[in-house]
């Protein structure tokens, strides 16, 4: 039987060789992303009953309200993650294109049958739960566009038209996102999809061009309507501006600076009690900080890097396994829930626009939490399906992986 | 099975993106050094700052609408003005039941469920911790009554605020416009900053063409607040910069005289004083109460001025585009001159009609027994067709467009208030590319008397006719005299602007124009004889019709009176003094039928009232200029 033949097929040869060839225990997992991704759930969980106890029993009377859906929301993200362990890889990279199709419905949907809070059409409503299509456009477009650098590698490596079909596809999602609009996470998935792209090969200078051409359009907005920019900027003063986002940031740098090494302890926060909106959803970080100081900051943001490095690391032997979905799925979800993760610290911090992200496995927000757990369970799926090996194989087939391998990620590989 | 090639393309993929994984993880260690940093820098150097900021977090922030400029007249009378009164606002994030808040609030206070659902409406798209307002214009017996019971209502205050009042109501509304709630449009366009606390931005005219001068900018406060967020004491306050005043050129009694002068008839008059371009009068009948608008009309009360035959909203004098008829008459004389086609002297003859050549079409006179032998002063003092249509004829089309088009009527005029049309001079290309059709010579003859194609504005007629009494030159025509700093009281004057003047060949073509038009009003076979009848000073006229059929385009037109829909618009184009022009004017009246005996008695009111004002101020030659405020 030649490679040549249909794709998939040949990718689940591979996987189904890999399966056989386990060397591990029964369910084998990357146990250090299963640890930090629990972390964070619970560190989330305890955060947003902290910070939503005020803001609860003003609204609803009830100040343990939101702890209590959040808890839902948890619990059907670890079932909806269970379950998703419980899928062979073949099938995500089977259903992609089907994916795709159902998010895009979902966002034109919204467009028209949305609830609109606060000046933006994001949600569905479905009964007691709001569904956020753009949550779950982030991890269709990984999936999609995993397979696709796959099935189209080769075209999207050596001609622009490869790299251009994917841009197509994100500009049409990126416009559904602004229509509601979503600026935060129209971001995300574009700067997901460039990385994935970077990852998969495509050729320097296209990237060169994009981003020169983008930096044109910017310089035009900026010529043409010197307001846009003033708006887009005015978190780097938000003294300036003391309305609107601009109160939302002084108040967030406020609790960030009262919070000092140690914090003020858990429950502890002032901000929170009246001052900073949003204290449970986007701003959840910024009572963090306040609560737990610099510590507490630096324990998260730790656990951050360890699930994007564990994400790579998972992809680099999905790599080495065969499983190329396997590999770009991983970094996709890496690139997705670090760099969402990356821009909710920058914003809270002031140093990037406000864009009404959540943090992902934190915030407040039952599709967002269902779908970091889904993501994380994919990786863990990866992980089980091309087990990292402990010691480096002889019969590795690809020599220069370890190389890299041992430069990111551990000091292990130095011996061959 | 694996064939080489693949194999090794796997191969240097893979390295591709072994390289590229480098690179990535590198950008992403220094934007973690970044955060870390700022990090450090927030929570551990700048922990001092931000706790003693955090002890001044009682204050809430406030902002502070400026006052939106007023606007006076040339005389000082107020136009415009804001009047105080007290709003019930409610804070979404301080009510805990809203539906019972508000059903308890009406048994104090007058809420109809359209205040509700409005309310509803804004509540949508407005953050929790913002005032929304439910009921505007509370009596003082309502503040009274809610002051008593406010404990009861957390959440919800009095507050005071200013609207836009128009004590004139309907005069001017044209000219002036109004102001009304900030739409959802406007607010994607605005500076949001700028406008926090503003409710009323101008929606037409004057109000919205000088928006930016009248609205100012805002202003801040800092609030001490209790638990509940209810004010204590202020703070700190950043004063907000009130907008400018605006001194018109517009005379509000003239005003008055204007559209008193149309009785019953719909139409419009634009009056302009040639010597510095002032705007003295706009007037389109009929009007409509500009305060309607300003708290937000109900719709029954729209959907009445909107359905209206005479509709009142249509802005005639900027917007309405009639055929220009026998008022385009002058300058097409002055064409004839200065492209050397006609003596003056040489009579054509009148026989009551005209026919081209291998056409079987009758161009008919308006007087049907003709005009017998006429020269180009006879021909605009009586008025004659056929004269036109020959020289008309003589000049062709694309003469008349090109020696027409310096006088603006294929431009906006550039007058400062909103919403203005232009008008249209017909030429070979343009109906090449709008009908896509040849040019007639048919269409050159009626052109030549202004119909057909021809369109011009009421305010397009009184600008070229002033440009027609200023020899060529023409000025931008300006309602706003004069911005007036209500702190400082400094009065700053708008210079007039001039436009691209018409290239004058010979004076005296010009002054035989002129004076034919004075024979208009001052001859006794003159069309408008009937206002140089005890005249003190002597007028330059031009009295025309238009005929109806030309309306039915762009503007939606319905009229009742089937009787009095057929019969022709009435013009009067005109100048006073004729030695040292101070008022142009050009008037229409909507089936007004003739000209002479409608529309230039409108036009003599107006002169002899601005006039009498403007040549007493003359005669003591020492103290001239000194009219405005």
């Amino acid at each position: 039987m030649s490679t040549d033949t249909i794709p998939v097929l040949r990718n689940f040869v591979h996987t189904s060789n890999v399966i056989s060839s386990q060397r591990h225990g029964r369910f084998p997992l990357d146990m250090g992303l299963l640890a930090a991704a629990v972390m964070l759930l619970v560190v989330g969980l305890v955060m947003v009953a902290s910070a939503s106890v005020s803001i609860a029993e003003r609204q609803m009377n009830d100040p343990l309200f939101y702890l209590w859906r959040q808890s839902a929301f948890v619990t059907l993200g670890l079932l909806a993650g269970f379950a998703v362990l419980n899928v062979r890889l073949v099938y995500w990279e089977r259903l992609g294109p089907w994916f795709l199709l159902l998010g895009l419905s979902l966002l034109v949907t919204v467009l028209f049958l949305g609830r609109e809070i606060n000046g933006s059409v994001r949600w569905l409503s479905l009964g007691p739960v709001n569904l956020q299509p753009s949550e779950m456009m982030k991890l269709f477009i990984v999936i999609y566009l995993a397979g696709y650098l796959v099935r189209r590698g080769d075209e999207v490596r050596k001609s622009i038209k490869g790299f251009l079909k994917p841009m197509a596809l994100v500009g049409l999602i990126g416009v559904l996102l602004l229509l509601e609009p979503d600026f935060g996470a129209a971001a995300v998935i574009t700067a997901t999809v460039l990385g994935m792209m970077f990852l998969g090969g495509v050729r320097l200078w296209q990237f060169v061009v994009l981003f020169l051409s983008m930096s044109a359009v910017v310089a035009a907005v900026a010529v043409s309507s010197p307001y846009r920019v003033e708006r887009l900027t005015s978190f780097v003063n938000p003294w300036a501006d003391p309305f609107d986002s601009g109160f939302q940031l002084t108040q967030a740098l406020i609790a960030f600076g009262r919070g000092e090494w140690m914090g003020v302890g858990l429950g502890g926060s002032v901000q929170k009690l009246f001052y900073l909106p949003e204290a449970h959803t986007d701003f959840l970080f910024a009572v963090l900080a306040e609560e737990l100081g610099l510590m507490g900051v630096v324990l998260v943001i730790g656990l951050f890097v360890l699930i994007v490095w564990r994400a790579f690391v998972v992809g680099q032997s999905a790599a080495q396994g065969g499983n190329r979905f396997g590999a770009y799925t991983a970094y996709g979800i890496g690139i997705w829930l670090g760099l969402q993760a990356f821009i909710n610290f920058g914003v809270n911090m002031g140093v990037l626009p406000t864009k009404g992200l959540t943090l992902p496995l934190m915030s407040y927000g039952g599709s967002s939490i269902v779908m970091s757990c889904v993501a994380v369970a994919l990786l863990l799926r990866i992980s089980h399906e091309h087990p990292v090996e402990r010691q480096p194989a002889a019969r590795r087939k690809v020599p220069t992986l370890q190389k890299t391998a041992a430069k990111t990620a551990t000091k292990r590989g130095r011996s061959s | 099975m694996a064939s080489h090639s693949t194999l090794k393309d796997h191969f240097r993929e893979t390295r591709l993106f072994t390289n590229r994984a480098v690179i990535a993880l590198l950008l992403a260690a220094a934007l973690m050094i970044l955060l870390l940093a700022r990090l450090f820098d927030l929570q551990v150097l700048q922990h001092a700052t931000y706790s003693v900021l955090s002890d001044k977090n009682r204050v809430h922030i406030r902002a502070v609408p400026p006052t939106r400029g007023l606007i006076y007249d040339r005389n000082g009378a107020l136009l415009a003005e804001n009047l105080p009164s007290y709003q019930l606002e409610i804070t979404r994030e301080r009510v805990a039941d809203l539906d019972a808040t508000i059903a308890e609030l009406r048994q104090l206070i007058d809420i109809s469920d359209e205040n509700i659902s409005r309310f509803k409406k804004r509540l949508e798209r407005t953050q929790r911790h913002k005032p929304v307002p439910l009921r505007t214009r509370l009596s003082d017996i309502e503040v009274a009554r809610f002051a008593v019971n406010r404990h009861r209502f957390p959440g919800v205050d009095t507050v005071a605020h200013l609207y836009r009042h128009y004590p004139f109501n309907g005069r001017g509304v044209h000219a002036l416009g109004y102001v009304g709630r900030i739409s959802e449009q406007e607010l994607q366009r605005i500076d949001s900053t700028n406008y926090e606390g503003t409710e009323f931005i101008g929606k037409t005219g004057i109000e919205k063409f000088y928006e930016d001068l009248l609205h100012g900018e805002v202003g801040v406060e800092q609030l001490e607040t209790n638990a509940q967020g209810r004010t204590l004491r202020v703070l700190d306050r950043t004063p907000p910069i009130p907008g400018l005043n605006l001194y018109l050129n517009l005379d509000i009694e003239l005003q008055r005289i204007a559209e008193t002068a149309f009785g019953d008839n719909n139409g419009a008059l634009a009056a302009i004083d040639p010597s510095d371009g002032s705007v003295l009068a706009l007037v389109s009948m009929p009007t409509f109460d500009a305060n309607l608008f300003v708290g937000g009309i109900d719709s029954k009360t729209y959907r009445a001025l909107q359905d209206s035959p005479d509709q009142p909203m249509f802005n005639r004098v900027l917007r309405g585009r009639y055929p220009p008829g026998s008022t385009i008459k002058p300058f097409v004389g002055l064409a004839g001159l200065e492209y050397g086609l006609i003596d003056p002297n040489v009579s054509t003859y009148c026989q009551g009609w005209y026919m081209l050549d291998g056409d079987e079409r009758k161009y008919r006179d308006w007087k049907k027994t003709g005009h017998g032998h006429v020269d180009l002063t006879q021909a605009i003092v009586e008025s004659c067709d056929v004269y036109f249509y020959d020289l008309a004829l003589t000049l062709g089309i694309d003469r008349i467009s090109r020696f027409l088009e310096p006088f603006g009527f294929n431009d906006l005029t550039g007058i400062d208030t909103s919403g203005e049309l232009t008008g249209l001079v017909p030429s070979r290309q343009w109906k090449r590319q709008a009908k896509r059709a040849p040019w007639y010579p048919g269409e050159t003859l009626i052109t030549g008397i202004g119909q057909g194609f021809f369109l011009a504005t009421p305010l397009h007629l009184a600008e070229a006719t002033a440009t027609l009494s200023r020899y060529g030159s023409q000025l931008r025509p300006r309602l706003v005299a004069a911005t007036e700093d209500p702190d400082s009281r400094e009065i700053i004057g708008l210079p007039a602007v001039p436009n691209i003047a018409v290239p004058v060949i010979d004076r005296a073509n010009w002054d035989y124009i002129i004076r034919a038009m004075t024979r208009v009003v001052h001859s006794p076979k003159g069309t408008a004889r009937r206002i140089g009848r005890g005249a003190k000073y002597k007028i330059a006229g031009k009295t025309g019709t238009a005929q109806v059929f030309s309306i039915k385009q762009d503007e939606k037109y319905v009229e009742e009176d089937i009787a009095k829909k057929l019969r022709d618009h009435a013009l009067f184009v005109g100048f006073a003094p004729v030695e040292n022009p101070r008022i142009a004017i050009a008037v229409i009246v909507e089936n007004g039928g003739s000209g002479g005996a409608v529309a230039a008695p409108i036009a003599r009111k107006v002169m002899d009232y601005y006039l009498e004002q403007v040549l007493v101020e003359e005669k003591p030659p020492a103290q001239q200029k000194e009219q405005k405020p």
